[in-house]
C-alpha cells in the first residue's frame, strides 16, 4: 500500500539518527538499510538524504570522518555525536506519545497499549 | 554522451548551487560516489551501464532543488566574537601605548596607524586561505629556516636582538612567534612517512631551538619548545605519520625528555642568580630581587578600582616612569585598578577557551596543527606576560598579545590570529590530501611478477 509521503517527513531525522545509533553509515548504504529494514515503506530519495545529513552536521549531531572503501572510492562515514543520541532519546520519546495518541484516537479512545 | 558524463553532469550542476567555492569539491564527491553505489547496484542487478545511471540519477532527485538545498547549510563561519574580541585587546594596546606616551621618560612616538595596519593585517589572514598553508609546508619550513640562519650569520651580536629590516628594527625573539607555526606545517607536510616522518620532524625541531638558545630572553624557546612537543604528540596520536603509535610517542617522549633536562639545566645555569631573590625578592630588593618585589609591591597596593598613585611607594613607582614600555599590565593597575587586569585576563580566556574548543573540533589534520600551534603560542605569551607584570616573570616575557609595546610583535601576533580565525571560518570543508597508494612498477603478488607499464 503507498504510503502518504507527508507521514514520513517529520520522522526523516529521527530515522537517520536511529540508522546511526547502530552503527556508523554512509549515505548510500542509509537509504540501503533504511529500505530494507522497513521492507521498502521508506524509500528515501538521496536528494533528501544528504541535505539532511549535511544539516545535522551543523548541528554537531552527527560527524562525518572519510575511509576508503574496498573499491578504492573514498567514502564519507556518519557517526552520532553524544548531542545526537540525546536529541534521539527525546524523539523516541516524541514518538512514543505522539502514536500512542494518535492509536488511542483510531482505537476509539483507547490507549493502544492497553488493547 | 558516455554514462559516466552523466554522472558527472549531474554533480556539475548540484556543485553551480552551491555559492561558497571551497565547499563544492566536497559536496561533488559524496553526490559523485552515491551515484556510482547506485549505480552499481543497478547493474548488479542485471541492468546495463547506461540504464543503471539514469535510473540511478532518477533515484537521487533533482539536481537544482538539491543543491539550493546544500547551499543552505555551507557558508563559511564568520568568527564575530572573536574577531570583536581581538578588537577589544587592540584597542586595550593604543589606549595604554597611548598613556604611557605622556610619561616623562617617553620618545613620544605614539601613532595610532600601527594598530589600524594591525588589525587590517588580522583581517587579512581571517579571509585569506590558510590552505596556502599546507600547500607550501615544507618551502615555508625551509625558507624561514634559511632566514633565520642568515640572520643569525649577519647579526653577530645576539645580545642586542636586532635584525635591522628596512626602515624599523624587528626584534629577533619575536620571530620564535612564528617557529611553533612553521614547525606545525612541517609536521603537517610528513604525512604517511613512518617513524622516519617522526625522526625529521623532531630534528627540524632543534634548529630553531638552537636559534632561540642563542636569543637572550628564554621566553621564545619555552614556548617553541612546549609548542612543537605538544604538537608531535597531537601528530603522533592522529596516526598523522602512519607507524606504531606506541612507538612513535615512545620516540617523541625520549627526545622531550631529554630536551626537558637539558632546559632545566641551562635554566638553573643561566638563572642562578636571580632564583633566590625571586623567591623572598624583600631580602634581595636592592640588587637581583629590586624588580620583583617593585612590582609585587605596586600590585599589592593596588584598588580594584581607579588610581593607586597617592598610597604608592614612590621608590616602586620610579619602575613604572622608567621602564613602562616593559610593564604595561602593571602600569594599568597602577593608573586605572586591578578590574583592567581583570578585564584582560576575561577577554584572553574567552580568546583561548573558544580558540582551544574550535581547535579540537577541526576535521583536517592541517586545520588542527595549525589553529594549535597558534592557541598555544597565545596562551603561553599571556600566561609569561601576566606573571612578567605581577612581578613572578622569572624569565621575561615576550609581548602581551596585542597589548604590549612594539609594532613586531603586535603585527606578527595579529596575522596569527587571523590565520587561526582562517581555519575556524573555513576548515570545516577542508580535506586534507588523500594520496592514492603509489604501486611499484614492478611487483610480486601470488605468485606473478607483475611489470606495471601504464603506472595507473
Amino acid at each position: 500500500m503507498p504510503i502518504d509521503k507527508s507521514l514520513l517527513t517529520g520522522s526523516t531525522t529521527t530515522l537517520i539518527l536511529k540508522l546511526l545509533e547502530e552503527k556508523d553509515m554512509y549515505g548510500y548504504e542509509m537509504i540501503e538499510t533504511l529500505a530494507n529494514k522497513s521492507d521498502h515503506t521508506f524509500d528515501l530519495k538521496a536528494g533528501t538524504l544528504y541535505p539532511i545529513l549535511h544539516g545535522l552536521e551543523k548541528k554537531e549531531l552527527v560527524e562525518s570522518y572519510e575511509q576508503k572503501a574496498d573499491n578504492d572510492r573514498l567514502r564519507k562515514y556518519y557517526h552520532l555525536t553524544k548531542k545526537g543520541k540525546n536529541l534521539l532519546k527525546e524523539k523516541q520519546e516524541e514518538w512514543t506519545v505522539f502514536s500512542n495518541a494518535v492509536n488511542s484516537v483510531l482505537n476509539g479512545g483507547l490507549s493502544y497499549a492497553s488493547v | 554522451m558516455q554514462a559516466y558524463d552523466l554522472i558527472k553532469e549531474y554533480c556539475n550542476k548540484v556543485s553551480e548551487q552551491i555559492r561558497w567555492k571551497k565547499a563544492k569539491p566536497v559536496i561533488y564527491t559524496e553526490i559523485e560516489n552515491h551515484l556510482c553505489d547506485q549505480r552499481d547496484a543497478y547493474i548488479a542487478d542485471g541492468d546495463n551501464e547506461n540504464i543503471a545511471t539514469e535510473k540511478a540519477i532518477k533515484q537521487m532527485g533533482d539536481a537544482v532543488l538539491i543543491g539550493q538545498e546544500l547551499d543552505k547549510t555551507h557558508k563559511p563561519k564568520p568568527q564575530l566574537f572573536m574577531i570583536v574580541i581581538i578588537g577589544i585587546l587592540i584597542s586595550i594596546g593604543a589606549f595604554i601605548n597611548y598613556i604611557i606616551d605622556d610619561l616623562p621618560n617617553s620618545i613620544y612616538n605614539f601613532s595610532i596607524l600601527p594598530y589600524i595596519l594591525a588589525f587590517v593585517v588580522f583581517i587579512c589572514c581571517y579571509y585569506a586561505d590558510f590552505t596556502l598553508l599546507g600547500k607550501y609546508a615544507d618551502k615555508i619550513y625551509i625558507i624561514t629556516l634559511i632566514f633565520s640562519i642568515i640572520n643569525s650569520l649577519l647579526n653577530v651580536d645576539f645580545e642586542s636582538s636586532r635584525i635591522w629590516i628596512l626602515p624599523r628594527p624587528f626584534v629577533s625573539s619575536y620571530i620564535s612567534l612564528i617557529f611553533p607555526l612553521v614547525f606545525a606545517l612541517l609536521v603537517y607536510s610528513m604525512r604517511n612517512k613512518g617513524s622516519k616522518g617522526i625522526l625529521i620532524s623532531v630534528l627540524a625541531y632543534f634548529p630553531f631551538a638552537f636559534i632561540l638558545f642563542k636569543i637572550p630572553t628564554l621566553a621564545g624557546l619555552i614556548l617553541y619548545t612546549v609548542t612543537a612537543f605538544i604538537i608531535l604528540y597531537f601528530a603522533v596520536n592522529k596516526d598523522w605519520f602512519t607507524c606504531d603509535k606506541k612507538q612513535g610517542l615512545i620516540m617523541v617522549s625520549i627526545v622531550a625528555i631529554i630536551t626537558f633536562i637539558f632546559g632545566i639545566i641551562n635554566f638553573l645555569f643561566r638563572y642562578s642568580k636571580e632564583l633566590v631573590p625571586f623567591l623572598s625578592p624583600e631580602k634581595y630588593k636592592a640588587d637581583y630581587g629590586f624588580i620583583y618585589y617593585r612590582l609585587r609591591d605596586i600590585i599589592q597596593n593596588s584598588y580594584l578600582f581607579g588610581s593607586s598613585e597617592l598610597v604608592q611607594n614612590p621608590q616602586s613607582i620610579e619602575i613604572l616612569n622608567h621602564r613602562s614600555v616593559d610593564y604595561l599590565l602593571t602600569y594599568l593597575i597602577y593608573r586605572f585598578g586591578l578590574i583592567c587586569l581583570f578585564l584582560i585576563i576575561v577577554l584572553a580566556i574567552l580568546f583561548s577557551v573558544i580558540g582551544v574548543r574550535k581547535t579540537l573540533k577541526q576535521k583536517s589534520v592541517l586545520g588542527s596543527l595549525v589553529a594549535l600551534s597558534i592557541i598555544i603560542t597565545f596562551v603561553l605569551q599571556v600566561i609569561l606576560a601576566i606573571l612578567d607584570n605581577l612581578g613572578y616573570g622569572l624569565v621575561s616575557s615576550l609581548a602581551m598579545p596585542f597589548i604590549s609595546y612594539g609594532k613586531s610583535a603586535l603585527f606578527i601576533n595579529a596575522a596569527l590570529a587571523g590565520f587561526m580565525l582562517s581555519v575556524f571560518r573555513i576548515g570545516e570543508v577542508f580535506k586534507d590530501n588523500y594520496k592514492k597508494e603509489t604501486k611499484s612498477f614492478i611487483s610480486y603478488t601470488d605468485g606473478k611478477l607483475i611489470i606495471d607499464l601504464k603506472g595507473d
